[in-house]
């Protein structure tokens, strides 16, 4: 299959001189990013369930608002657990009245 | 160590035979890969039929994404790395020349071919900034009448030279037994004088354009 042509060139086909190189350092391969949701540990729900889903508007003086926030920050108490607490207050009271 | 890359601005100007051309001659005595970059994957039709020396590998079906990885692995394989592009210039080309330790760029003798050169050698040199490398070329004029060097040619080759782009002095002729190549398979060392005529001259046309390249990787590794 070798013709002689070449070999005529002399040195200029000696091609002695030429090596394979050596392979670059290759980069990692770039991951797919992984999605936010798997990200994330799983949170805890900081709601806290009261089961309170109704609203009151009350009209009142402002005595009477300025006494029942009083209470409730006294007590530390939450504005819903203080309504709750002063209506089982009046009920017992109702209650021991009618006794 | 070299890797060769041809690459044109318009196809049908004989990158994927002057590419055939220079690996068949050099796998006589050495390995040799021959990257097929084009989508229309000549070499890789060529490489089917019979003929194909051992010591030539080609590689196909490479893509933009692939193109680094095949040239890479190429270079860690064997001495000589040879890519043939598709006519045109764009990112898988500009991938290309990001590795070529010279990069040849095939025209024919029209003033037309000659303006598509110079599209590509703009091309290159953009290549060079962008990579903040030097990307050393050279034309080759292809497809050239064997017999006379007209005066079209000697005047487009003239203008050239006198812009600073270096030229090869070997044009490949236009010869029926590159065709053949393509045609039969194997090289010009395979095919025999019964089957195509001219092949003789035409074996002289190519060890020159071989020598020459060769002359060239010579004078730019002992450059670096």
């Amino acid at each position: 299959m070798s013709r002689s042509g070449l070999d005529d060139m002399g040195d200029d086909m000696d091609l002695s001189g030429f090596e394979a190189k050596s392979k670059p350092a290759t980069p990692p391969p770039i991951q797919a990013p992984t999605p936010l949701q798997a990200q994330r540990t799983a949170r805890v729900p900081r709601t806290y369930r009261t089961g309170r889903s109704e609203t009151i508007a009350v009209k009142t003086t402002p005595e009477a608002a300025a006494t029942f926030y009083t209470l409730a920050d006294r007590l530390h108490l939450k504005v819903g657990e203080t309504f709750e607490r002063a209506v089982e207050a009046l009920a017992r009271e109702a209650d021991r009245e009618r006794n | 160590m070299p890797t060769i890359t041809f690459a044109s601005s318009k196809g049908g100007c004989g990158k994927s035979t002057a590419a055939v051309l220079l690996a068949s001659a050099l796998a006589e005595r050495s390995a040799v890969t021959l990257i097929d970059a084009d989508p229309n994957q000549p070499i890789v039709r060529w490489s089917k039929r019979p003929g194909r020396p051992k010591n030539l590998a080609v590689v196909g079906g490479v893509a933009q994404d692939t193109l680094l990885d095949a040239i890479e692995d190429a270079e860690g394989k064997t001495p000589f790395v040879i890519v043939d592009l598709e006519g045109t210039a764009n990112l898988l080309v500009s991938q290309a020349l990001s590795r070529a330790d010279l990069a040849i760029v095939p025209l024919k003798g029209s003033t037309l071919d000659a303006i598509e050169a110079l599209k590509l050698v703009k091309f290159i040199t953009q290549q060079e900034r962008a990579y903040r490398r030097d990307i050393p070329y050279r034309l080759l004029f292809t497809q050239t009448p064997p017999a006379i060097r007209s005066r079209t040619l000697k005047a487009i080759e003239a203008d050239l030279l006198g812009q600073g782009i270096p030229i090869f002095g070997t044009a490949l002729n236009e010869r029926d037994a590159y065709r053949a190549v393509f045609a039969i398979g194997g090289t010009l060392g395979t095919l025999s004088l019964d089957e195509v005529g001219g092949l003789e001259a035409a074996r002289t046309n190519a060890d020159r354009y071989v020598a020459e390249v060769v002359r060239a990787l010579k004078a730019l590794r002992s450059a670096a």
